[in-house]
């Protein structure tokens, strides 16, 4: 049971600590409030996920792998709305991401920690936190990891709210320009298959992991058209 | 029901505004009739500020309290309005001395056979969004104990109807932040699907599906989703769109 003062104390310095900060910075903000490695803040829905901040090269990156396999810690929080933990991947994790755990040790992770980001009953994204040494938080640290998700939750939103209805706020919507052909190239490859582009999306993925090659620069030769992925050649 | 059975089972009930079809005058409703069972009241009503700000009659323990508390509305005077616009409980322990202070009010509730008259403000630290209003047939004071008891179960409603407001307006946000979120991918999508149908760069493609927007009076991101989801064919698009597409 989080104590109740120090929770009040906690979000109200973390909210000092990142007001007016753009939310490209948020992450980093985490890692400094939480004494983590890294940490990744990422928007979510049912069908698509759009990485917000992340607090260093390496946590773009794991965000990126997870998007790329639709696999790991982040996605599984989100579907679950609950906290999903693993403090040590290399012993703990190969059955639970059996393609997201080998390259995520290749990064030197140990530990990874994803929390929903609760907006009343919904969940509107996952904050992702990393470590490099194995072993759990500190009782302090994880009570403090949720407050702080809360606020970046309520902060989110608060951005949110500030643009017109159903336009993505201008802090959100400079999403890395490879996110965005990822999905043009999903387009273009369920008008070629002739199916969704969620089915689309799982192919482009398919073909990334086959050729080991990561999911933007698959859609990038896709985009240009040097790739197609209905067999004919371009 | 035991008197501490029933006091524990109202606590817990007043408490849980999470509940998917939370309803605020189910709860106010529970709110006035447990205290006419657990005070030394005979009727109870319940006034809350609307989003405007204007109060209204919003739960009553029986049609006579409610009519009660519309005429405090009606007439602009009453202990429940003192209490909302304060934020201090008002109390009157022999109405039929009453007349100088509500010279409507009072006559009024003494002609229902109240003869007096307890006013709780319902509040969170100092955020008032209405009064409950204990009415009684005797004269003279609730035991102290009672007023304690009332002010709490008034306290722990008030958390919870504010707790649902809050819950709610987030949720309103995370709806449009994730419907923006989708809607703008949905025109990254269906920029890729014009583009290969038709074969013309992303340019083209994005200039053609706003060509066919404004065309048909329609917001770019319900075209794209429509299109993306299979409900607009792309042909459709690709033609209607295509005319200036240079443009």
């Amino acid at each position: 049971m989080v104590n109740s003062d120090r929770a009040a104390q906690v979000a109200a310095q973390f909210r000092q600590r990142t007001a007016g900060l753009p939310l490209a910075q948020l992450s980093e903000a985490c890692v400094e409030a939480l004494h983590v490695s890294g940490a990744g803040l990422t928007l979510m829905t049912r069908r698509n996920s759009l990485l917000v901040s992340s607090s260093d090269g390496r946590s773009g990156a794991l965000d990126e792998l997870q998007f790329s396999l639709g696999e790991g810690p982040s996605p599984d929080a989100f579907a679950h709305q609950a906290p999903v933990v693993e403090p040590d991947l290399e012993h703990g994790a190969g059955d639970r991401w059996p393609t997201f755990t080998p390259p995520a040790l290749e990064t030197g992770t140990r530990g990874v920690f994803a929390l929903p980001l609760n907006a009343g009953t919904r969940v509107i994204g996952v904050l992702t936190l990393y470590r490099d040494t194995a072993g759990a938080l500190t009782g302090r640290q994880a009570d403090d990891s949720l407050i702080v998700a809360d606020v970046v939750a309520q902060t989110m939103l608060s951005r949110q709210a500030l643009s017109p209805s159903g336009v993505l706020a201008e802090e959100l919507s400079t999403d890395g320009v490879h996110r965005a052909e990822v999905h043009q190239a999903s387009g273009m490859v369920a008008v070629q298959l002739g199916i969704d582009v969620t089915d689309a999306l799982a192919r482009i993925r398919a073909h990334s992991y086959a050729t080991d090659r990561s999911v933007a620069d698959v859609a990038a030769d896709i985009v240009a058209r040097r790739l197609r992925l209905d067999g004919t050649d371009s | 029901m035991a008197r501490e059975d029933l006091l524990a089972s109202t606590f817990v009930q007043l408490a849980d505004s999470l509940v998917d079809d939370f309803d605020i005058i189910d709860l106010l409703t529970v709110l006035a009739d447990r205290c006419v069972e657990l005070v030394d009241a005979d009727a109870a009503g319940i006034l809350v500020a609307d989003a405007d700000g204007n109060l209204r009659v919003m739960a009553a323990s029986s049609e006579q309290a409610r009519l009660l508390e519309l005429f405090q509305l009606q007439n602009e005077e009453g202990p429940c309005l003192e209490a909302h616009a304060t934020g201090r409980a008002v109390i009157h322990t022999d109405l039929g001395t009453a007349g100088e202070r509500w010279p409507r009010f009072a006559p009024r509730a003494s002609q229902d056979g109240f003869a007096s008259v307890y006013a709780l403000p319902l509040r969170l630290r100092s955020v008032v969004i209405g009064a409950l209003n204990l009415f009684r047939r005797q004269p003279g004071s609730m035991p102290e104990a009672d007023t304690r008891l009332a002010q709490a179960l008034a306290d722990v409603a008030s958390i919870a109807i504010l707790q649902h407001e809050a819950t709610r307006e987030s949720q309103i946000l995370a709806d449009q932040l994730q419907h923006a979120l989708d809607s703008r991918i949905s025109i990254e999508q269906a920029k890729g699907m014009i583009s290969e149908r038709a074969q013309i760069d992303m340019d083209a493609a994005f200039r053609c599906l706003r060509t066919y927007a404004r065309a048909h009076r329609r917001q770019l991101t319900s075209v794209a989703t429509d299109l993306v989801g299979g409900a607009l064919p792309l042909d459709d698009v690709i033609d209607d769109g295509s005319h200036d597409a240079a443009g």
